[in-house]
């Protein structure tokens, strides 16, 4: 067995099924994987975008929503009259307006609380809604509202949270029930090992923090109901609204065309927006809503918080024996979930591993995914975990990872992963950074220390298949995609712009992109979950195929050839054969008379009996300065396989931006709860929450596509990228400082505050 | 006095007057403005405290020089009135007549600066004000320029790519061509004071230290702005009204600065960045600890005035001013006089400046070259954050090695900034050598009792204070014990 057989002798793949027979990725292409600039660039760097935040209609009016300043209380009584008649108040709802008495649901748990539940589990939980004519008034109005509370015992902390006798967030406790998946027998697989080590990793609360507060504007046409929201996924909203108000979806339209990030926490309807449509209905205006940043914080979800025991055997051949995982988190108030457990189960071949996972209530805002939800909580652990082991047994832990690159799936049957460039992005990434000269050669000695790390990841979701394009050729030879897919930031419009071009040899600059309306545009899922290009990118390629084919047709009847004789290049139609012949697509005569040639894609499903999904590896140089705990970043290599690279700009940037998230997520961002007192989040701002600036990112910084060609996983060869890219990032600076100072730093964020600390008490202990 | 505020947007003589009850009011922020207009909501909203940098435009003002110099600023921060008499350029205004992108907007065109495309504005307003007064700035530059813009998506990399990218940009431009008409119709802006009452509201802006003193006798209770970074967001976050503000930014004759052989002369209304700029050239501990004060966009608004009457206990300069020896020159109706920082700071936000008085200036001693003076803070990010700790020191050692006169000024260890004066005493006279330090590190914990808050526990800062001395120590004295020469200071380390 060689060092990169990644296939163990007496394990069996499931046997892998062809694809379904059709369109074959590109092989050589000219468009697509180009450094293409952003096709609404302008509208961008130009100031002419419109967001939600800037729609203005005739007569709108601005809401603005009172929060529970509380962690846990009771509405007593509430009293409005001074707000009611203030100049400019036009409306205002509590949970005692009929028109707001709604339930509110929390994924399928059913009706957990109210649209205005008197009962507030946390803070910033929703108590009354105001609409005034100016947004200055809706506060005023606010501020003018006095509601008496019955304070309630609060918990802020998960380990508080599971104690007995502990403040209940809901009836029946606060603990979940335990989720137990395992296989294999770990009992036999720690037996086996020649070393078994555990540790508990820690990570805190991370908050999203777009640069677009939440916001919508909703507006009322009799029954008909229009709402710009500056959201992940229309159609998700338009199905959710519809629903609320018991409209059917064709009544509801849903716009969403420029929206400033989301990162997982716009992925579905707010209160906020069925709040603003209701005051809209009530008021018969325009209504329009802009959260607040500190609001942001509070009540627009987070990246849960974690407790990850990790147990971990392994033999002296690096043949990961057994892993044990027992995951306790927090998603908050609510339900929402704070497993982490995939990466244990799928990352490395280990055939005994048991996960067990309970979320529990705590006070305090809920959850919702954010980017790779549980991910990147997971590689803290299991990347740290697999660098302590490779120490233990002696090997270099990038060859350590490299014997355990899986081929298959083991939670899903062992069923095969189309490709895993794993392998090769270990391989390369280590031959870009200079990992064994770096490993050998740096300094580690004295104040200033430096170090270097790696971590892996992949990402654990396929995405949706459901996804249709609809591409438009005009008689001039210009065409129009039409996609219902948003474009959060990440480049949608340009990538799928890009297949159109790539098909139909039409420019760039000639393509217009219709998106994000639910009432012209095809359905597309939520841009979320790395699912955006590879959900919609293989819908837009069938549809511009269609086009194309079309259009050979008509053009081999009208230049009387076959369409084999025929290619279609920058904008024309040229013969193969003599005598040669260039048209161009606007003087083709059976074009010009149909005046529009449509094409519509649906997406294929997934490979049979094959899994596609991306992997990563990232690289990390730091230095340690041992007198303050501070650490800077000094250099980073990302090695990526995600398929197909769409387009160098874009995939740079979400490598790069994923790494900043992940830096901010390793080093310095975390919701600090006044735990023992108010129970209130202390630090919800910008100012006290801090998100890496330019100056906090790496300024040697590189990132590299590993392409398997992977002809299987759909029709334009792509994976998922947006999550990969911050999944490993704060491992790998995890073990950089562990590699600079010999001290594991178990909690996230490594603050210069914790590192202080550490180094103090390893100068009294000795070094490790 | 006259009530209506005079400014240049679109290229336009704006005036704007202010009516009760009517829109917009006197604490209405340059950001709320523009973005009540109809062309100008390119100016984005992030935070509307300072921290994000969405809302940033450039302020154009004469130089003095018969140009126009140009300044990032967070519009957020801005009271309407503080824009008389200059021109504000949104990033709506960057694009040509014929609408072609402006070198910085094409150059975050071609790099992919823009992802989600909310920071883009703001980001481009930064590089717009950073190709204007530089043609080719260099990384660091460019890392500077941008620190105050937050951006969630990019990474940032792209982002100085562009500002890297858009060499020569600022030279040629339609403001170029503009910038003798627009700096004429600003000089035509008559530079009286300005006094604006609304609905039981006032709004004084006086053009010389006697109205100002005039207008805080009348008012003692007003509140006095010079820069206005921290009192914006008692209008912004907690929507206060507030009653009375006597604001000093149009007072000329505090944004003087005067060099002699004897000292630096601050006038209070002098921005943080003009005094960091004048800093390199003079006083590095004093440059190295403003580098990492506040963004750009705060630095170009804050003023070295409004940091010492703030009197914050992790205000950022005033370690620094505290080692520098610096003075506070108050000036009352009876006449001017001088306090040492450390006499200037009484307390928790209090300082010994009377009701009938004003800051008007600081005066800095050049430090003779035997004596070495360094600045440190330790927050959580690099940059655009509030101190953890901050620590300026200054020792001067003799011939003979041994201590004379020693000064260790810490913010964020007390409730105000404060000098550690029996551990000062305790190296008074002493080998200047680590086995000393190690003494005086031990005695510094006894000296304060500093808080756990949000930035940091009461162990972390006290950790942090004794290293920073011992940091210090290194980096002044060899290991042989051989004085370093002080010739690079900085702030991290």
């Amino acid at each position: 067995m060689t060092l990169y057989d990644t296939t163990m002798p007496d394990d069996k793949p499931a046997d892998g099924q062809p694809a379904p027979a059709g369109l074959k990725p590109w092989g050589e292409t000219k468009v697509v994987g180009t450094r293409a600039p952003r096709i609404d660039a302008y509208e961008r760097v130009s100031g002419a975008a419109i967001y939600t935040q800037d729609i203005s209609l005739p007569g709108m009016l601005h809401a603005a929503i009172l929060r529970c300043p509380h962690p846990h209380a009771n509405v007593r009584r509430m009293d409005l009259s001074k707000a009611k008649n203030m100049p400019g108040v036009r409306a205002i709802l509590t949970h005692e307006s009929p028109s707001a008495d709604l339930p509110w649901f929390f994924g399928d748990k059913g009706p957990m609380s109210k649209l205005f539940d008197p009962h507030c589990r946390y803070e910033g939980d929703e108590v009354a809604a105001v609409a005034a004519d100016s947004p200055h008034r809706a506060w005023d109005a606010l501020k003018a509202i006095t509601v008496e509370y019955e304070e309630l015992p609060f918990v802020s902390e998960i380990e508080e949270a599971m104690k007995e006798g502990a403040p209940p967030v809901h009836e029946g406790g606060n603990r979940g029930r335990v989720r137990t998946s395992e296989r294999g027998d770990i009992a036999k697989g720690f037996a086996e090992a020649d070393v078994v080590l555990e540790e508990t990793y820690r990570t805190s609360c991370e908050l999203h923090t777009p640069m677009e507060t939440h916001a919508s504007v909703a507006q009322w046409d009799g029954s008909r109901l229009t709402v710009w929201d500056s959201t992940q996924g229309v159609f998700d909203v338009q199905k959710t609204l519809a629903q609320y108000f018991g409209l059917p979806s064709s009544s509801v339209r849903v716009i969403g065309h420029y929206m400033g990030g989301g990162f997982g926490s716009k992925l579905e309807l707010g209160k906020y927006t069925v709040i603003t449509a209701l005051l809209a209905r009530d008021t018969a205006l325009p209504v329009k809503i802009c959260l607040s940043r500190e609001e942001t914080f509070l009540c627009v979800g987070n990246r849960p918080a974690n407790i990850m025991q990790l147990k971990a055997g392994v033999k002296n051949d690096g043949t990961i024996s057994a892993l044990h995982l027992v995951n306790v988190g927090s998603g908050g108030a609510y339900p929402a979930g704070s497993g982490v457990g995939y990466l244990v189960q799928d990352l490395y071949l280990c055939r005994n591993v048991k996960v067990e996972e309970t979320n529990v209530f705590i006070n305090a805002g809920t959850a919702r995914a954010m980017r790779a939800p549980g991910f990147p909580q997971c590689a803290w652990a299991l990347e740290q975990m697999m660098d302590a082991l490779a120490s233990k047994i002696g090997m270099d832990p990038v060859e350590f990872r490299l014997k355990n690159v899986p081929a298959y799936s083991q939670t899903r049957n062992n069923t095969p992963f189309t490709t895993t460039g794993l392998k090769e992005c270990l391989t390369e990434g280590a031959r870009v950074f200079g990992w064994k000269e770096a490993k050998a050669t740096i300094r580690r000695e004295g104040t200033i220390r430096r170090g270097v790390g790696v971590a892996a990841g992949m990402w654990g979701w396929e995405g949706s298949t459901v996804s249709t394009a609809i591409v438009k050729l005009f008689a001039d030879g210009s065409a129009n995609l039409n996609i219902g897919a948003s474009d959060i930031g990440t480049g949608t419009k340009t990538v799928m712009a890009m297949v159109v071009a790539e098909e139909l040899g039409v420019p760039l600059e000639r393509i217009q992109v219709e998106n994000a309306d639910t009432a012209t545009t095809s359905f597309a899922p939520s841009s979320g979950g790395s699912q955006t290009v590879v959900a919609n990118s293989p819908a837009v390629r069938k549809a511009a195929v269609e086009v194309r084919t079309r259009l050979l047709e008509l053009a081999a009847e009208e230049l009387k050839c076959t369409v084999a004789d025929l290619s279609l290049n920058d904008g024309a139609i040229q013969t193969l054969t003599a005598p040669a012949r260039t048209v161009p697509l606007h003087e083709l005569q059976s074009l010009a008379q149909r005046e529009m040639l449509v094409g519509v894609g649906h997406r294929d499903p997934h490979p049979q009996g094959k899994i596609p999904l991306p992997f990563a590896a990232q690289f990390a140089e730091v230095e340690v300065n041992t007198r303050t705990g501070e650490t800077r970043i000094v250099k980073f290599v990302a090695a990526h396989d995600s398929g197909r690279m769409m387009n160098r700009l874009t995939f740079e940037n979400q490598v790069f931006g994923g790494i900043a998230m992940g830096i901010g997520f390793g080093t310095s961002e975390r919701r600090i709860l006044d735990a023992g007192q108010t129970g209130k989040m202390v630090n919800a701002n910008w100012h006290d929450y801090k998100i890496p600036t330019a100056v906090d990112v790496p300024p040697e910084h590189t990132c590299i596509s590993v392409d398997p060609h992977d002809t299987e996983c759909n029709n334009t060869g792509t994976k998922g990228l947006g999550e990969p890219a911050t999944i490993p990032t704060a491992a790998a600076i995890a073990n950089a400082i562990f590699d600079a100072t010999g001290i594991r730093v178990t909690q996230a964020p490594v603050t210069p505050m914790q590192l202080l600390a550490l180094l103090a008490g390893q100068e009294k202990g000795g070094r490790q | 006095m006259q009530s209506t505020v005079l400014f240049v947007l679109d290229g336009q003589l704006v005036r704007l007057g202010f009516s009760p009850g009517g829109y917009p009011h006197v604490t209405t922020t340059l950001l709320q403005y523009l973005r009540s207009l109809p062309g100008h909501r390119g100016v984005k909203e992030g935070c509307a405290e300072g921290d994000c940098g969405a809302c940033t435009v450039v302020l154009a003002e004469p130089d003095g020089d018969g140009g126009l110099r140009y300044r990032a600023v967070d519009s957020c921060l801005f009271f309407l009135p503080m824009i008389h008499g200059k021109q504000v350029i949104t990033v709506e205004n960057l694009r040509d007549p014929s609408g072609n992108l402006h070198g910085v907007q094409q150059a975050m065109v071609d790099e992919f600066g823009s992802q989600c495309g909310f920071c883009t504005p703001g980001v481009v307003m930064s590089l717009f004000a950073l190709h204007k007064t530089l043609s080719a700035p260099k990384r660091e530059q460019v890392v500077d320029a941008i620190a105050g813009n937050l951006c969630r998506c990019t990474g940032y990399r792209s982002i100085i790519d562009a500002g890297l990218g858009a060499v020569g940009s600022g030279a040629g431009d339609q403001f170029h061509a503009d910038a003798g008409r627009i700096h004429d119709l600003l000089l035509s802006i008559p530079r009286d004071g300005l006094m604006i009452e609304t609905g039981g509201r006032r709004y004084s802006r006086p053009s010389t230290i006697e109205e100002a003193l005039d207008a805080r006798r009348r008012e003692p209770d007003a509140v006095v702005l010079c820069g206005a970074t921290d009192t914006a967001l008692r209008v912004t976050k907690n929507h206060e009204e507030i009653p009375s503000i006597i604001d000093l930014s149009g007072i000329a004759a505090l944004r003087a600065q005067r060099r002699t052989d004897a000292a630096f002369f601050f006038g209070a209304a002098v921005t943080i960045q003009e005094v960091m700029d004048t800093a390199e050239k003079g006083i590095p501990s004093l440059a190295g600890m403003l580098a990492v004060f506040g963004s750009r966009q705060i630095r170009n608004i804050a003023t070295i005035g409004g940091n010492v009457g703030t009197a914050s206990p992790i205000g950022d300069t005033l370690p620094v001013l505290v080692a520098l020896g610096a003075e506070i020159e108050l000036t009352g109706s009876h006449g001017v006089r001088r306090l040492p920082v450390e006499e200037m700071l009484t307390g928790y936000r209090r300082t010994a400046c009377r009701s009938d008085e004003l800051i008007t200036g600081v005066s800095i001693p050049r430090i003779p070259s035997d004596i070495t003076v360094r600045a440190y803070k330790v927050s959580r990010r690099a940059d655009l954050d509030i101190s953890t700790v901050s620590a300026a020191f200054r020792v001067r050692v003799d011939g003979d090695g041994t201590v004379d006169g020693a000064i260790l000024a810490f913010g964020g260890m007390a409730e105000k900034v404060r000098r550690a004066r029996s551990t000062e005493e305790f190296l008074q006279g002493r080998p200047w050598t680590r086995e000393t330090v190690d003494k005086a590190m031990a005695g510094l914990s006894d000296e304060f009792r500093p808080l756990c808050d949000v930035r940091g526990s009461a162990s972390f800062r006290a950790a942090v204070a004794r290293n920073l001395l011992l940091k210090f120590w290194a980096e002044t004295a060899g290991a042989n014990g051989q004085r370093a020469v002080a010739s690079a200071e900085g702030v991290h380390g």
